[in-house]
C-alpha cells in the first residue's frame, strides 16, 4: 500500500455500503401498514458493517468475514427478539433458537395470510430483520470484499421487486429515488477509489492538497460527474422503452404502472363464462338461499362488467387493498348514491351452500350499504363489488343491509339527459369497430323519446316486446369474422341474457347513457314468507344504467318467459313515464317501438342489401365530425414549424454560446479566452479530438500537421493560439486584436477539409454543447 | 520549428537578454553540433542544463559519442575542461585534489584536482567505488571542495558531465537513487541515423573535428546567459503543471519511487533554460512536456507490477505527460 492507501478506502466503501443498504429499505416501507419495522434490520445492518471493518483491519482470511457476519446478523436479532433465552443477552443458545424458529414461523405464516400494507407483529420482524441482515451481508460481500459495486444493485433490485409484486401501488417516486441515490453513492465511492489508484488524481491546488476540503471537494466533484451520467441513463432508461413500440406492455412495466394487473389484484374466471355454465347447468344446485324483508327482492349482483372491447363486455381489475377492507363501516357511497329513508333500508341475510363452485365475489343487492361478514373481504368504491383475493363464500351467511332505491318513472323522465356528470366518462366509451348500424338502430328506436328515461325503456321493450328475438340458451356460433354484436341485432336475433344485456348497454352507451353490464343472480324463488332460493339457472346478466340524480338503475332487456329466464322481473321504473308519453304505455305497448323497429331495419336491411367492401369503414370515419373541417392547414403549418425550431435548437443555443463569449470579452485577456473557447468548441464540433492534456502550441502543431490549412488560416490559428499561451503563461498578454475573425477563418478551413456530414453535424448538431464547457 | 519562432517573435518584455542568449547559445550550439551529427535534441538538452547549473549524466553504449559530446561542449565554451576516468582504484584525492608538503616554503600546499575546472567530464561513473563516486557528488551537489579543513570553491559555470554504461556490467557500482537524484538530467545520445553515420565518416578520417572546434562563447559569456535564464518568468499555472506532474509521479501506481523536491526544482531551472534556448522570456508546458523524461525519468523506481509489464520509468513518465491536462489561466 503506498500512502495514500490506509485509512480511507477501507471505510468510505462499506459504509457507503451501508448507507445503500439502508436506503433501500425505504422501498419496503409501503409494504407495511405501520412504521418503525425496521428498526432491528438497521441494526442488522450496522453490525454487519461494523463487522465487515473490523475485519478488514485484522488479517482474517477474507472467506471468514461473510461468515462472521452472518453470525453477527444471527445475535442481533436474537439480542433484539429473543434476548431471555440469550448468554449475555446476544448470543444464541438452543432455547433461543427454538423461540425464534417459531417467531419464524408465525412470521412467514403472517406473509401467507395478511396483504399488504400488513400489520407488523413479531414474527414478521424476525423474519425483516433476519433476511434484511443477509441482503446487508450480501452488499457488503459484493461491494466491498469483490468490489463488484455495480452488481450489488442486483441484490437491491431483488428489493425492489417484493413491494412491486405485494403491493398494490408499488414502489413509490421517494422511495426509487432515494435508493437509486444511494446505489449511486455506492458507485461514486467505488468509482473514485479506483481512479485513485490511476494516480492521476491531481488536487485542485497544491497547498489544499491534503485537506479535508480538498477531499470532500474531490468527492462531491466525483459525485457530480456520477450524477451527470446516471441522470442521463436514468432517463434514457424511462424515456427508451416508452419509445420503442411493444416495451410498453412489458411485464416489468405493468408491475410497475402500479401493480394494477399483479399482485394483489383479483383474478376471477370470466363471470360471463360462469354465468353460462350456471345457466346452462343440468343440475341446477341451489347455490344460496336468503332470508329477506323485502316483498320484491332485487337481484343479487356479483359482477360488474364495464369495458366493452368491440366482442364481449369485461370487468376491469379490481384491487384488494388495506383502505378498502370491508369493515364495520358502512360501503363507500357509489356514483349517484341517493341517501335512501330509513324505511327504504332492507336487510338481506345470505348463506351460501357449500356445495357451490369457487366463489370470491358475493352475490349481494345493490346498493349494498352496510355488510356483516367474517374473512377479508374487500370492496371496490366505485362499483360495490365485493371480493375476497382468496375468496371463499362456500358455506358463509353474510347479512347485507342494503337501499332499496324505488324511483318513479316521472321523476326519472325528469332527469336531464345533460349537464355534468356525476359519473366517470369511460362509462360511455366504446370502440371504434362497433357497427355503425348499432347506433343508426339505436337512434331509429328512441327517435322520438323525449328525456334519457323515454330512451332507455324504448331500448327495453324493443328487446321483450314482440317475437322479435328467440331466447336460446345455445345459439348457433357466430360465424367466423363477423361481429357477435351486430350478427345478433341483424342476422340472428337468438340469444340469452347475455346477448340481450351486452346489445342494450352497448346501445344506451351510443346514446349517451352510461351504461355497464351486471351479473349476479335474479331473486330466485320464494320458499316462504322471507326466505328466498337462487339456483344456477337463476344466474342472469342484465344492464344498469346511469340516471342522473338517481344512480345506477337495472333494466330487464331479456324476455321474460316460462321457457327464458321465468324468475327475470321488469323493475317498476323501467316502464314509461305516464305524462310524459302520449302512446299506450305499459308492457303491452309496443306499436311505438314496433315502428321504429321496423323503420330501423328498413334502413339497416337497405344498406346491408348493398354491401360495399369498406364501405363500413368508410362510415365509421363518417361518422366522427372531423370529415366536416377543413384541413387543418394552420395546424400542420405550426407543426412543421415547431420541428424546424426543434431541430434548430442546437444551432441556435451554439450560436448563443459565441454571442455571449464574444459579448464578455472586453479586455487583451478576454478576447484570447473567447477565441480561444471558441476554437475548442469548433473543434469538437467537427469532431476534431481535444486532447486536455495538449499545450495551446501542441495543438496548433497538431493542426498544422494533421489538416493541410491554408496559410491564411495557419496565421489565423497562430495568432489565436499565441494569444492564448501568452494570456496563460506570459507576464503580459497580447493584445489580440481580429480573433474574432481568425476564429471564423480557422473554423472555416477546419470544416472545409471535414466530409459534407461531419459539417451539417458540427452546426445542427454540434457536440460541444454537450461536453462540459466552460464560458 | 517554424510556428515556434513565429510565436516567439510576438514576445514582448525582457526580449533583449534572451535574444542576447540566444545568439550566444546559438553559436555554442552549431559548434557542438559541428561534431555530432544528427544529435540536436540531445545537444539542446545538455545547453539546457549548462545554462541551468546542473549537471548532467548520459547514459549509453559505448561508442555513440557520449566523451565526444563532453568534450565538444567543453570546446566551444572557452573554458577549462578536466576529464577523470574512474576506475575501481581511483581515490577522493585522485579527484578533489591533495595537500603537498613544500620542502623550500616548509608548507603543505593544495594541488587542485581535475574537479577544479568549468566542466568536468567523469567517464565511467559506476566504475568507481561508492566512496569515490560520493565525493565527486559532493563537489556537485555544494559547488565547493573541503580537504583537510579547508573550503575551496569551484569556478563558476560548473558542470559535471558523467558518463554511464548501462547493463549489468561485470565490478561497475552504479549510482544510487540518492546520487543520481543529483543529475539534473540524464539523456541518451542513441544511434546516430545512417546518413549522419555516413558524413560522420568522412568527416573523421581526415582529422578529429574536435580540432576544429573554435570557442564560442567565454566563461563569461556562460555567467550572463546564466543569469539571464534565472529572470525567465513562470507563470503560476506552469508551476503548478510542475507540481502536479512531479504529484503524479509519487502516486503513481506504476512507480514505486517518486520524483523529489529537487526534481521538482531542477525541472523549473531546466525549463526556464530551455525556454530561454528557445527565445522566449515565459515558460511554457511545452518545456515541462520536453524535459519531464529527461528530468525525471532516471530519479524513479518502477513498481514490481511496472517491472513485470516491462515498462520503464521513461514510459511511465511520459504516459503521464500525455494524461495531465496542461493548466489553463485559472
Amino acid at each position: 500500500m503506498r500512502r495514500h492507501g490506509g485509512f480511507k478506502p477501507r471505510v468510505a466503501l462499506p459504509l457507503a455500503a451501508m448507507v445503500t443498504t439502508l436506503c433501500a429499505f425505504s422501498m419496503l416501507d409501503p409494504v407495511f401498514a405501520t412504521s418503525g419495522w425496521w428498526y432491528g434490520s438497521a441494526l442488522a445492518v450496522l453490525v454487519v458493517t461494523g463487522i465487515g471493518v473490523a475485519l478488514s483491519w485484522s488479517r482474517v482470511p477474507a472467506i471468514l468475514v461473510p461468515l462472521a457476519q452472518i453470525v453477527g446478523v444471527a445475535c442481533t436479532v436474537t439480542a433484539v427478539y429473543a434476548p431471555e433465552s440469550a448468554i449475555l443477552g446476544f448470543l444464541p443458545t438452543a432455547a433461543s433458537f427454538s423461540a425464534l424458529s417459531d417467531l419464524i414461523a408465525l412470521g412467514f405464516g403472517d406473509i401467507r395470510m395478511n396483504i399488504s400494507p400488513v400489520p407488523v407483529s413479531a414474527g414478521l420482524l424476525v423474519v425483516m430483520t433476519a433476511s434484511l441482515g443477509g441482503l446487508g451481508v450480501l452488499v457488503h460481500l459484493v461491494a466491498v470484499q469483490l468490489r463488484l459495486a455495480g452488481l450489488a444493485g442486483m441484490a437491491l433490485l431483488a428489493l425492489v421487486f417484493v413491494p412491486l409484486t405485494v403491493h398494490h401501488e408499488g414502489v413509490t417516486w421517494s422511495a426509487f429515488a432515494l435508493t437509486a441515490l444511494g446505489f449511486l453513492l455506492l458507485l461514486a465511492v467505488e468509482g473514485s477509489e479506483r481512479s485513485a489508484g490511476w494516480g492521476l488524481r491531481v488536487p485542485p491546488s497544491a497547498e489544499a492538497k491534503n485537506t479535508w476540503a480538498s477531499r470532500t471537494g474531490s468527492y462531491l466533484r466525483q459525485l457530480l460527474t456520477t450524477a451527470h451520467i446516471a441522470v442521463v441513463a436514468v432517463v434514457l432508461a424511462l424515456l427508451v422503452p416508452l419509445a420503442v413500440p411493444g416495451m410498453v406492455n412489458d411485464a416489468v412495466f405493468a408491475l410497475a404502472s402500479g401493480a394494477r394487473d399483479g399482485g394483489q389484484t383479483v383474478t376471477t374466471v370470466n363471470p360471463l363464462a360462469s354465468l353460462r355454465r350456471d345457466i346452462t347447468s343440468l343440475g341446477d344446485r341451489r347455490i344460496l338461499e336468503y332470508r329477506t324483508s323485502q316483498s320484491r327482492p332485487d337481484y343479487l349482483r356479483m359482477h360488474v362488467l364495464d369495458t366493452f372491447d368491440g366482442e364481449n363486455w369485461t370487468m376491469s381489475p379490481v384491487e384488494a387493498s388495506q383502505r378498502n377492507r370491508v369493515d364495520d363501516q358502512d360501503l363507500p357511497e357509489p356514483d349517484g348514491f341517493v341517501t335512501p329513508a330509513p324505511d327504504q333500508l332492507a336487510t338481506t341475510q345470505v348463506t351460501v351452500s357449500s356445495g357451490t363452485q369457487r366463489m370470491d365475489f358475493l352475490p349481494l343487492p345493490y346498493p349494498t350499504r352496510n355488510l356483516a361478514i367474517s374473512g377479508d373481504w374487500f370492496t371496490d368504491p366505485e362499483t360495490l363489488m365485493v371480493f375476497s383475493p382468496r375468496g371463499e363464500a362456500r358455506g358463509l351467511t353474510y347479512e347485507a343491509v342494503s337501499a332499496a332505491p324505488e324511483p318513479s318513472s316521472a321523476a326519472l323522465a325528469r332527469t336531464s339527459a345533460t349537464g355534468a356528470r356525476t359519473v366517470d366518462s369511460r362509462y360511455l366509451d366504446l370502440p371504434d369497430g362497433v357497427d355503425p348500424r348499432v347506433r343508426e338502430l339505436a337512434e331509429s328506436i328512441t327517435g322520438d323519446a323525449s328525456s334519457t328515461h323515454a330512451r332507455a325503456v324504448a331500448l327495453q321493450n324493443w328487446f321483450t316486446s314482440g317475437d322479435r328475438f328467440d331466447y336460446d340458451l345455445s345459439p348457433e356460433p357466430v360465424p367466423e369474422g363477423a361481429d357477435p354484436l351486430a350478427h345478433f341485432l341483424f342476422e340472428d336475433r337468438v340469444g340469452y341474457c347475455q346477448q340481450f344485456s351486452a346489445a342494450m348497454a352497448v346501445m344506451a352507451r351510443q346514446l349517451g347513457i352510461p351504461a355497464r353490464v351486471a351479473v349476479g343472480y335474479t331473486s330466485g324463488t320464494s320458499v316462504s314468507a322471507d326466505r328466498w332460493i337462487v339456483t344456477e339457472r337463476n344466474a342472469h346478466a342484465w344492464p344498469e344504467l346511469y340516471f342522473e340524480g338517481a344512480g345506477w338503475l337495472r333494466f330487464e332487456p331479456t324476455p321474460s318467459s316460462t321457457d327464458a329466464q321465468p324468475s327475470a322481473t321488469v323493475p317498476g321504473y323501467a316502464y314509461p313515464a305516464e305524462p310524459d308519453t302520449s302512446s299506450p304505455e305499459g308492457p303491452g305497448s309496443a306499436a311505438q317501438p314496433e315502428d321504429s323497429e321496423g323503420a330501423g331495419t328498413d334502413s339497416e336491411s337497405g344498406e346491408t342489401s348493398a354491401p360495399v367492401p369498406g364501405g363500413n369503414l368508410a362510415d365509421d370515419f363518417g361518422g366522427g365530425t372531423v370529415v366536416e373541417e377543413s384541413f387543418p392547414w394552420t395546424g400542420v403549418l405550426i407543426g412543421i414549424g415547431a420541428v424546424a425550431a426543434l431541430l434548430l435548437l442546437p444551432a441556435l443555443i451554439r450560436g448563443a454560446v459565441r454571442r455571449v463569449r464574444w459579448g464578455r470579452a472586453r479586455d487583451a485577456l478576454g478576447r484570447s479566452r473567447a477565441a480561444w473557447l471558441e476554437l475548442r468548441d469548433d473543434l469538437v464540433d467537427l469532431g476534431v479530438e481535444w486532447r486536455p492534456a495538449e499545450s495551446p502550441r501542441g495543438l496548433g502543431r497538431r493542426l498544422e500537421n494533421e489538416y493541410r490549412l491554408g496559410s491564411h488560416a495557419k496565421e489565423s490559428l497562430r495568432r489565436i493560439v499565441a494569444a492564448e499561451e501568452a494570456a496563460r503563461y506570459a507576464p503580459d498578454p497580447l493584445e489580440g486584436r481580429g480573433l474574432g475573425s481568425d476564429g471564423r477563418t480557422v473554423r472555416l478551413a477546419l470544416g472545409a477539409l471535414q466530409s459534407t456530414r461531419a459539417r451539417i453535424t458540427a452546426v445542427l448538431l454540434p457536440r460541444s454543447l454537450y461536453t462540459s464547457r466552460r464560458f | 520549428m517554424s510556428l515556434d519562432t513565429r510565436l516567439n517573435s510576438h514576445d514582448k518584455g525582457g526580449v533583449g537578454g534572451v535574444a542576447g542568449v540566444l545568439a550566444t547559445a546559438e553559436k555554442v550550439r552549431s559548434a557542438v553540433e559541428s561534431v555530432i551529427e544528427g544529435k540536436s535534441e540531445t545537444v539542446r538538452i545538455a545547453l539546457t542544463v549548462l545554462l541551468a547549473e546542473g549537471h548532467l549524466l548520459i547514459e549509453d553504449v559505448p561508442g555513440v559519442g557520449k566523451t565526444m559530446l563532453a568534450k565538444a561542449l567543453g570546446r566551444s565554451v572557452d573554458c577549462q575542461v578536466n576529464r577523470v576516468q574512474f576506475t575501481p582504484d581511483l581515490l577522493p584525492s585522485d579527484i578533489t585534489g591533495v595537500s603537498v608538503y613544500h620542502q623550500e616554503l616548509h608548507e603543505f600546499q593544495f594541488q587542485p584536482g581535475p574537479v577544479f575546472a568549468h566542466i568536468v567530464l567523469g567517464d565511467e561513473i559506476n566504475r568507481a567505488s561508492p566512496k569515490t563516486q560520493s565525493a565527486l557528488l559532493e563537489c556537485m551537489e555544494e559547488g565547493q571542495v573541503s580537504v583537510d579543513g579547508v573550503t575551496r570553491s569551484l569556478e563558476r559555470p560548473f558542470m559535471v558531465v558523467a558518463t554511464q554504461n548501462p547493463g549489468d556490467m561485470e565490478g561497475t557500482y552504479p549510482l544510487p537513487e540518492a546520487q543520481r537524484d543529483r543529475f539534473m538530467a540524464r539523456i541518451a545520445v542513441g544511434y546516430p541515423s545512417a546518413q549522419a553515420e555516413l558524413d560522420m565518416i568522412d568527416s573523421h578520417s581526415s582529422q578529429s573535428p574536435l580540432e576544429s572546434i573554435r570557442p564560442a562563447a567565454s566563461t563569461h559569456d556562460v555567467q550572463a546567459m546564466i543569469a539571464e535564464v534565472r529572470s525567465i518568468h513562470v507563470s503560476p499555472a506552469v508551476k503548478r503543471y510542475v507540481v502536479d506532474l512531479v504529484a503524479a509521479t509519487r502516486t503513481s501506481s506504476a512507480l514505486r519511487l517518486g520524483a523529489s523536491p529537487r526534481a521538482t526544482l531542477h525541472l523549473v531551472r531546466a525549463a526556464r533554460a530551455y525556454a530561454a534556448l528557445d527565445n522566449r522570456g515565459h515558460v511554457l508546458p511545452d518545456d515541462v512536456q520536453a524535459l519531464a523524461v529527461p528530468v525525471l525519468a532516471h530519479r524513479l523506481l518502477p513498481s514490481p507490477e511496472a517491472q513485470q509489464q516491462q515498462r520503464l520509468p521513461e514510459q511511465v513518465v511520459s504516459d503521464l505527460v500525455s494524461r495531465l491536462p496542461v493548466p489553463d489561466r485559472r
